[in-house]
């Protein structure tokens, strides 16, 4: 006899890991079918959800859900099992969530584990930066364990040598989870690791918690002075800013502009009815928010 | 990401250009540019020129020039000619360009 809980989906990992562009292309090419989308976004000010709009996602947005918003995500999925036709939910969790704390706590949630079974946790890690985020960051080597599988996101981009070097560190840090690839969401296939070892990663577990930080700039700067100042941001601080999102307006339309890993994607055009313009979420630690503020709007006074 | 996914990737280039896709907003993108780093960079001694084709940095100790595409690339440029990396968080940096 089928199980009749409703199955939940967690898509984990660390910041800037590709989950919003590899769930956004499983979505549209019905992977997730009739599934109800959960986002998290530990900024107070939501981002994802405007990619996601098409899949009329919910949103828990100022918080991580597996501590602070905790709550928030048991009460929305208690809401979600009530739905006649609930069968799956898919949750994207924030990049500073930790899989492994809420698998424990919704099997802890008497009432819901009855009717809620997480089915799976999958677990993005970037091909291109992954490997330098293990080595730093405790939270996305604590993802990757609880992964019940990984998804190696940005596979088009990445350098062979460490991509292969990346494969076989998480084959030890995540012997059970097998691994898929994808490019922009798309599966491709991995490549032979060849001879390559893994790396002896054991970080620093005493590193900063991360801060997030949302800055408006309507009246502060325009385009060219928020391009400017992130670029020198990101060369200045790249390696304490971990991960930048914001939706910029400008002469040539409204841009979705996404940064991880010291550097800066081809900046997406939003449609024009987007939500949340001219604001950006600055996620990282070694500064504080007054500092981010008062450096960007020096930059739009130029 | 395919056509599905309504990924609309600005046009190809620096990723600091791509909020101007016509000549007329290209110039006034450049002239602002030109602007802010030379309130920037004047104060580090080094002078800034741009054009719509590219980005001339002259100055530093060793009285050197750069020439850029690429305005992202311009802070690195600054930190081989001045000798030290100028981070937009440091209030003595932008003291210059602030006043």
């Amino acid at each position: 006899m089928p199980d009749p809980r409703v199955r939940l989906t967690v898509l984990a990992g660390f910041l800037g890991s590709g989950k919003t562009t590899w769930l956004r292309h499983q979505l549209r090419h019905g992977v997730f079918l009739n599934a109800r989308v959960i986002v998290n976004e530990a900024a107070a000010l939501p981002l994802d959800d405007q990619l996601l709009r098409f899949a009329d996602a919910r949103v828990i947005a100022g918080g991580c859900a597996c501590c602070d918003r905790l709550p928030d995500l048991l009460a929305v999925l208690r809401d979600e099992v009530d739905r006649p036709d609930a069968a799956r939910i898919v949750l994207e969790t924030s990049g500073l969530s930790d899989a492994a704390t809420i698998r424990t706590a919704i099997l802890s949630a008497s009432d819901l584990d009855a009717r809620l079974v997480v089915s799976e946790v999958l677990v993005a890690v970037d091909a291109c930066h992954g490997l330098a985020t293990l080595r730093t960051e405790e939270l996305a080597r604590r993802q990757v364990a609880a992964a019940d599988a990984l998804i190696l996101t940005r596979m088009d981009e990445a350098d062979p040598d460490r991509l292969a070097v990346l494969l076989a560190t998480l084959q030890i840090m995540a012997p059970h989870a097998p691994m898929f690839g994808a490019a922009k969401g798309v599966e491709t296939p991995l490549p032979d690791r060849g001879d390559a070892l893994p790396e002896d990663i054991t970080g620093d577990p005493n590193v900063r918690p991360a801060l997030a930080v949302t800055l408006n700039l309507a009246g502060v700067a325009d385009w060219p002075a928020f391009a400017l100042w992130l670029s020198a941001l990101l060369h200045a601080r790249g390696a304490e800013v971990l991960r930048v999102k914001g939706i910029i307006s400008s002469p040539a339309g409204t841009m979705l502009v996404q940064a991880g890993g010291g550097s800066v994607a081809v900046p997406e055009r939003m449609p024009d009815d987007v939500e949340h313009a001219d604001r950006v979420v600055v996620i990282g630690r070694g500064y504080t928010a007054a500092e981010l503020e008062a450096s960007l709007r020096t930059f739009g006074r130029m | 990401m395919c056509g599905a996914c309504e990924f609309r990737a600005s046009a190809a280039g620096d990723w600091t250009l791509a909020g101007a896709d016509n000549p007329t907003d290209r110039a006034a993108l450049r002239d602002r540019m030109q602007q802010i780093l030379s309130r920037v960079l004047e104060p580090a001694g080094i002078a800034v020129f741009c054009t719509n084709a590219e980005i001339r940095l002259a100055g530093g100790p060793a009285a050197a020039e750069m020439r850029l595409r690429d305005p992202s690339t311009v802070w690195a440029a600054a930190e081989r000619l001045t000798g030290r990396t100028l981070d937009p968080l440091d209030p003595s940096i932008l003291a210059g360009g602030a006043a």
